[in-house]
């Protein structure tokens, strides 16, 4: 089932300091989204305010068109699921009570796992190919490993909007790409919408949809990847002289980005 | 679709938690049966039938032996569990009751009484447990922003642990001809602890146990960081003030009946934790069970190894307990 979610005019502040004044965006259908933009510019404040982790100064979030701030987290967590940075869970757990944490906004607080979840879990550790390694521990697992253990227990929540922030940041270039790949079959197969910040703008042209280009507090460009993605925006929003190319591979055309010179002012 | 089959460690935790129930329960009898007189298991179980004659024994064991027992096994899963209740809202391993301020305003509140009001002295539980509670409330004022942060809660406790220390500190060097009456109580321990004890503690230790219980699986989302515990439904600030308002009556309850008792609120979690692995919901009933084991084998000891002279409990607990713990560090258990 698709959901709506929008932002109306969010003023993010962190105590004192505004880190966003003003900022409106809406998604209202599954489709893979990539927030980019320099370090500090607010990304991933927006994914936090989107998600309901943090609650914006002034604003609302819409989530099928009612203040998300009306909603108990837990109203939330059943609707859309969140994967911080660089989580990290106890060396002891094993993948199976990573993936049962996902359910927590579906059982009751005494209730033990009931089939349904049981199945639920067991389906989303399948869906991330980590059967064989359901009662690993956490401690033993490969970055990579770790990673998809952590997006299986957002896919037990069964939400239809999944949120990353940096999904591919510790991992080398192997785990990245399966990642990414991962989450565009997970977007296909349960029709999901993802919101993901994301750094590697070849990532981000390579496997969205949309892109979502933030700068100082303020969405600076947002659209497909052909507007967003060109030579003088990146220079504006990095303050990088980008080459920004079409290459032709088996058939299929593709955007390549290569960062080529620092060009100051920022 | 096929299934992943059992979790192999299920079959495991739940032996070691009986097995632990069952020493808990040789330990209990144990520490009724032994000390300057011995009675036998014949002898507690005439204490309770109404039909039996009294025994000789029956005063020892009902009214010394009994309510000592009982009084040092309700401490020990009291200081167990806000052990692990604190060790897991702050995730923090070096957390324990000490660490919210509750060890620095029993200790003060009871040293005053003690030394300033001698006379007063059946009061030191009451005064104990209020100060215990004042000196939290106290650090929790220091912390507030938003919410409790863990760290400045942390920081909090520290400092007021110091100023409450510093008084400590101040009334022995005034007082100095009065402190032997206090090092008893300050080392912790449960000599001549009586029934009185058992109903000033109980209450807290069932409301603490059920609220432990009830919150394990919070204490498991709480376990996987604020950001991912928020996303997963979980009512962070509240969840966490809950629970260490929870840890601070769990442990202002121990200490005020038994003394500054350190090292089981500290160790024992971390000890069932090597053993049983971090799910909140084997730790907490394992932790509750070790911790009254724990405390009452030792108190026992205490009580028989240099007969008639009784050492500490605490001393003695640190001195088997923190080589014991060391041991299974190094060899890190983790079942």
């Amino acid at each position: 089932m698709s959901m709506s979610l929008a932002a109306h005019q969010l003023t993010l502040a962190y105590g004192e300091k505004v880190v966003a004044p003003d900022m409106s965006i809406t998604f209202d259908k599954p489709e893979i989204v990539g927030i980019i933009g320099p370090n500090g510019s607010g990304k991933s404040t927006l994914l936090k305010a989107l998600s309901h982790l943090i609650r914006p100064v002034a604003g609302r979030v819409l989530l099928q068109g009612e203040n998300i701030a009306g909603f108990s987290r837990r109203k939330v967590a059943k609707w859309l699921s969140i994967l911080p940075q660089a989580a990290t869970a106890p060396g002891d757990y094993a993948v199976y009570d990573l993936v049962a944490c996902g359910r927590a906004p579906h059982r009751g607080v005494f209730a033990a796992l009931s089939p349904e979840d049981c199945r639920v879990i067991e389906e989303a550790i399948a869906l991330v190919g980590l059967e064989q390694l359901s009662y690993r521990r956490m401690g033993t697992l490969s970055g990579g490993e770790k990673q998809r253990a952590w997006l299986a227990m957002a896919l037990a929540q069964q939400s239809s909007i999944l949120m990353l922030d940096e999904p591919t940041t510790y991992l080398d270039v192997h785990h990245q790409l399966e990642m990414m790949q991962l989450i565009q079959r997970l977007h296909t197969e349960l029709q999901l919408t993802v919101i993901m910040v994301l750094h590697d703008l070849n990532q981000a042209i390579r496997f969205c949809h949309r892109i979502i280009a933030v700068k100082n507090g303020r969405i600076f460009a947002d659209g497909d990847v052909e507007t967003v993605m060109t030579v003088e925006q990146m220079r504006q929003l990095y303050g990088v002289e980008m080459i920004i190319t079409q290459i032709l591979h088996e058939g299929k055309k593709q955007l390549v980005c290569l960062p080529h010179d620092v060009c100051l002012p920022h | 679709m096929k299934t992943l089959g059992i979790d192999p460690r299920v079959d495991l935790r739940n032996w070691i938690l009986l097995g632990g129930a069952g020493l808990l329960l040789i330990a209990v009898l144990l520490g009724v049966s032994t000390g300057a007189v011995r009675v036998d298991i014949g002898e507690i179980i005439d204490t309770f039938r109404w039909s039996a004659d009294v025994g000789e024994n029956y005063q020892i064991i009902y009214n010394i032996r009994i309510p000592r027992v009982l009084v040092g096994a309700l401490v020990g899963m009291n200081l167990a569990l806000a052990g692990v209740i604190l060790q897991g809202v702050l995730r923090n391993p070096l957390a324990d009751p000490g660490i919210i301020g509750v060890t620095a305003g029993a200790g003060l509140a009871a040293m005053a009484v003690l030394i300033l009001w001698p006379e007063q002295t059946f009061l030191v539980p009451s005064v104990a447990f209020v100060g215990a509670l004042a000196a939290t409330g106290l650090v929790f004022l220091l912390s507030w922003q938003d919410g409790i942060n863990p760290l400045r809660l942390i920081l909090a406790g520290v400092a007021v642990a110091a100023f409450f220390g510093g008084g400590m500190s101040a009334l022995m060097v005034f007082h100095s001809d009065k402190v032997q009456g206090t090092v008893n109580w300050m080392a912790g321990g449960f000599q001549g602890r009586s029934w009185e004890h058992v109903r000033m503690i109980l209450p807290y230790t069932v409301v603490g146990v059920s609220g432990a219980m009830f919150c394990s699986r919070y204490l498991n989302l709480l376990n996987l960081g604020d950001e991912a515990a928020k996303g997963l439904g979980v009512p962070v600030e509240r969840v966490r003030f809950a629970l260490i308002v929870l840890a601070a009556l769990l442990a202002a309850s121990a200490v005020s009946v038994a003394g500054l008792l350190g090292f089981v609120g500290l160790i024992v979690p971390h000890l069932t934790r090597l053993i049983i692995g971090s799910d909140s919901e084997y730790l907490t009933p394992c932790a509750a069970v070790f911790g009254a084991t724990l405390v009452v084998l030792a108190d026992t000891a205490a009580r028989l190894i240099f007969r008639p002279v009784e050492i500490p409990v605490g001393v003695l607990m640190a001195f088997l307990g923190a080589p014991f713990f060391l041991y299974l560090l190094r060899k890190g258990v983790r079942k």
